[in-house]
């Protein structure tokens, strides 16, 4: 009774998480994040696997319903992912015990047969599943502690869109040193109002731009901070429509770009072709086109995608919750955390 | 001392005999603490300006450790002196705390951002100007304000006409000639309706251009009437030229610059572009065209649409529109980027719709030409590096009450290395090529603005 019950929670969160997906029904990734998590965690709980290849095989199979479900969204695959990488290692560790030779290599040639039934690698899992979610929910802070290292005093900083990471990385900064901060404000959803209001609380002194204007106040930037919605396997970021050309301009004024990233925000996914596509999404573009104009609209495409492409040439530095790192170092950060399929 | 920041409103002070039994680290830390209470309370000046003169009312005969930071600027010596309290109130005494304390959150300091926007001494608005603006001239300053005209060319058109009816009824005052009456009303006229509405490039050219032919004006003595008809000849003369003709010479260059199945991209939509768009369609060449929205464009897109509609129906132009965060999305697929031009300099940079500038720059990044199209009555005689020189042409800036800066920048400058051509009446010229061409055409240096 108890097992069928654990069993229908767990398939009853899936399919919540699932029609959410499907229905854009989600703000954030981070809510996404967890809710995968919790979800993961109900499965792990339940009676349904017996070994260790089963729940990498479930976990394997959630995620690509849960990436067909919203193309776009990479936080749930991501995070299901990193729980087969950190199976793999459980179920190593549980194996190798006693044995001197504790160094085990994932990659090795012996093929490692991971249908073994093994005790206590249930409360393993269950564990290490604890940890990630300690570590979802303190992303934003343990970021936050690295911004007395980059953030100078009388610095003007640059940020695009609103990012909680960056909100918590630059309230803690403006602790230390005075700074000011110049949002800017992009399409299609122009979200920078919040932010603005939310820092001026906190007595740092803020500006509030449209994107067109970047350009212009590009000069007296001292550094870009910015948050991102993905980061792609090659180093890029999949970011908020916008966020190119600004850095492109960037680039041209030679302003240092820092982007703060949560773990479950790195993706082993590639953009596709030589042209950089990414999965994006779009949206009504009802801020651009009235309603009222829409009998003239009729021979008119309007596109209003969400998420832009950025090179990994245009970024400085990547500050995840583990760490800075250069984009060229990503593919190191991607071995450790995902395993080559 | 130390009942000075107290006074400020610091945590209370221990009874004295507390005090003298303490450690010297625990003293230290709580003078620290003071100390910056005391700096978080008081603004710099404040400090300054009220010396210690309480120390007479210093209820702690003997604290061993001073609190005060040191107010003389520029000193940065971090040693710890140990001074007794009763000790001379203006002595400088040194700082415990770190002088980088100096910058600290300190609310007072203005921001560096917010002081770009901050209006400047004297361009208040005066309101009593207006009463003594001829009425005409209220009017096109009220509709320029509020967008009701909108483009530079008709706005320059809808004034020259204001100051057409205004010369046909000037009445000469006593006491001058005809010339120099006109000139004097004239100025002050457009100096106060300066203050209603922000002038363009091209309606303050035009002014200049009238107020210096005035200027010039033979001072003999002549029937008014004639003066009156020359000055309207002379500036229908000006319309015609200058403007009508100008952007019918524009579109006749740009026709060569528009192919069949070209992919075009266009930003700040002016007279002169709208007019190369529709007559190229009207002369069958079939090209796409992808206009670039902003929130501020939308009344500009309903025109564009207005116009061609035609083409549009019957799939010569196809037209999609796309906002201004994903330009790049459709960058690549673009064989040009076409602008209006607000105005050109000098040192080649041309002035257009905020977003310009951006826009030019991945352009060039992708290897897409950046065409402008502006004519030459809109050059003026400056050199601006950035936006800033041109805060005049922009609308004044107002902080909202939540204190955060929200600036409306409706101009910007695109730097002469990313503009590919400017097509101008006279010919299609390199962008810091126009100060030479027109020093040579006109024969004599522009009145500067």
């Amino acid at each position: 009774m108890a097992n069928a019950s654990k069993e229908s929670q767990y398939i009853i969160l899936l399919q919540q998480l699932e029609i959410s997906l499907k229905r854009g029904r989600y703000v954030r990734s981070h809510e996404l994040a967890t809710r995968t998590l919790r979800l993961a965690e109900k499965y792990v709980q339940s009676d349904s696997w017996k070994n260790a290849e089963e729940v990498m095989q479930w976990l394997e199979n959630t995620a690509d319903r849960l990436t067909k479900a919203a193309v776009s969204e990479s936080a749930p695959s991501n995070v299901l992912k990193r729980l087969i990488k950190t199976v793999q290692e459980d179920f190593m560790t549980r194996k190798n015990q006693g044995r001197m030779h504790t160094i085990s290599r994932l990659d090795s040639d012996t093929k490692v047969d991971y249908s073994e039934e093994l005790p206590d690698l249930r409360s393993d899992i269950l564990g290490a599943i604890l940890d990630l979610s300690s570590e979802l929910e303190n992303g934003a802070e343990s970021i936050a502690e690295d911004a007395e290292k980059h953030i100078n005093a009388n610095e003007v900083i640059m940020t695009i869109g609103r990012s909680r990471t960056v909100e918590a990385f630059l309230k803690r900064a403006a602790k230390i040193n005075k700074l000011e901060v110049i949002i800017v404000k992009c399409g299609p959803f122009y979200q920078g109002k919040d932010l603005a209001k939310s820092l001026t609380k906190s007595k740092i002194k803020t500006t509030l731009i449209n994107d067109t204007a970047a350009f212009s106040m590009m000069s007296r930037v001292d550094k870009i901070v910015i948050g991102t919605h993905t980061v792609l396997a090659n180093g890029g970021l999949k970011a908020i429509a916008g966020c190119h050309q600004i850095l492109l301009t960037a680039k041209y004024f030679n302003v240092p770009v820092l982007v703060l990233a949560a773990s479950y925000k790195l993706s082993p996914e590639y953009p596709f072709s030589a042209e950089m596509k990414i999965t994006n999404r779009f949206v009504s573009p009802e801020e651009l086109i009235d309603y009222k104009d829409g009998d003239m609209i009729d021979n008119v495409q309007v596109y209003a995608p969400v998420f832009d492409y950025v090179p990994p040439e245009l970024v400085s530095l990547f500050i995840f919750n583990m760490g800075s790192h250069a984009p060229s170092y990503i593919h190191r950060l991607l071995h450790d955390t995902y395993t080559q399929t | 001392m130390l009942s000075e920041s107290k006074k400020s409103g610091s945590p209370p002070r221990p009874p004295p005999s507390e005090d003298i039994s303490r450690d010297d680290v625990r003293a230290q830390r709580e003078a620290k603490k003071l100390a910056k209470a005391a700096r978080k309370n008081k603004s710099f000046k404040g400090k300054l300006a009220n010396p210690p003169t309480s120390t007479s009312e210093n209820e702690h005969p003997v604290v061993p450790y001073p609190a005060q930071k040191s107010l003389k600027t520029g000193t940065t010596s971090r040693a710890l002196e140990v001074k007794p309290a009763e000790a001379n109130p203006s002595s400088q005494s040194v700082s415990i705390g770190v002088s980088a304390d100096l910058l600290k959150s300190d609310s007072s300091s203005p921001s560096v951002i917010h002081s770009l926007f901050k209006p400047k001494k004297g361009k208040e608005l005066a309101q009593s100007n207006v009463s003594k603006l001829y009425p005409p001239f209220y009017n096109v300053g009220l509709k320029v304000r509020n967008n009701v005209i909108r483009g530079a060319n008709s706005q320059c058109v809808k004034l020259l006409d204001a100051i057409k009816d205004y010369v046909r009824c000037y009445d000469v005052p006593p006491g001058t000639t005809f010339k120099h009456g006109l000139f004097a009303d004239l100025e002050g006229n457009m100096e106060n309706l300066k203050t209603v509405c922000s002038f363009s490039i091209s309606m303050s050219n035009a002014v200049q251009f009238l107020l210096f032919y005035l200027h010039n004006m033979p001072d003999d003595d002549g029937k008014v009437i004639d003066f009156k008809n020359e000055i309207l000849d002379v500036i229908d003369q000006y319309i015609v030229e200058k403007i009508e003709k100008a952007v019918e010479a524009i579109v006749l260059y740009g026709l060569e610059k528009i192919n069949e199945g070209d992919k075009i991209m266009v930003y700040s939509i002016t007279e002169a572009l709208m007019s190369l768009l529709v007559k190229a369609a009207e002369d069958g060449i079939s090209y796409e065209l992808i206009l670039i929205q902003t929130r501020e464009t939308k009344v500009e897109l309903a025109d564009v649409l207005e116009k061609l509609k035609k083409p549009t129906s019957d799939q010569t132009v196809r037209v999609s529109a796309v906002n201004f965060s994903s330009a790049l999305y459709k960058i690549r697929s673009c064989s040009k980027l076409l602008m209006g031009g607000h105005g050109l300099f000098t040192n080649g940079g041309v002035m257009a719709q905020s977003g310009s500038g951006q826009l030019a720059l991945v352009a060039d990044t992708y290897n897409k030409p950046v065409v402008f199209l502006c004519e030459t009555f809109k050059f003026c005689d400056r050199s601006p590096l950035d936006f800033l020189p041109l805060e005049e042409y922009m609308p004044e800036q107002f902080q909202t009450e939540d204190d955060f800066l929200e600036p409306k920048l409706i101009y910007d400058v695109t730097p002469s290395n990313l503009v590919t051509v400017v097509i101008t009446d006279i010919d299609m010229l390199p962008s810091n090529g126009l100060a030479a061409t027109l020093r040579v055409q006109e024969g004599s240096t522009p009145a500067k603005l």
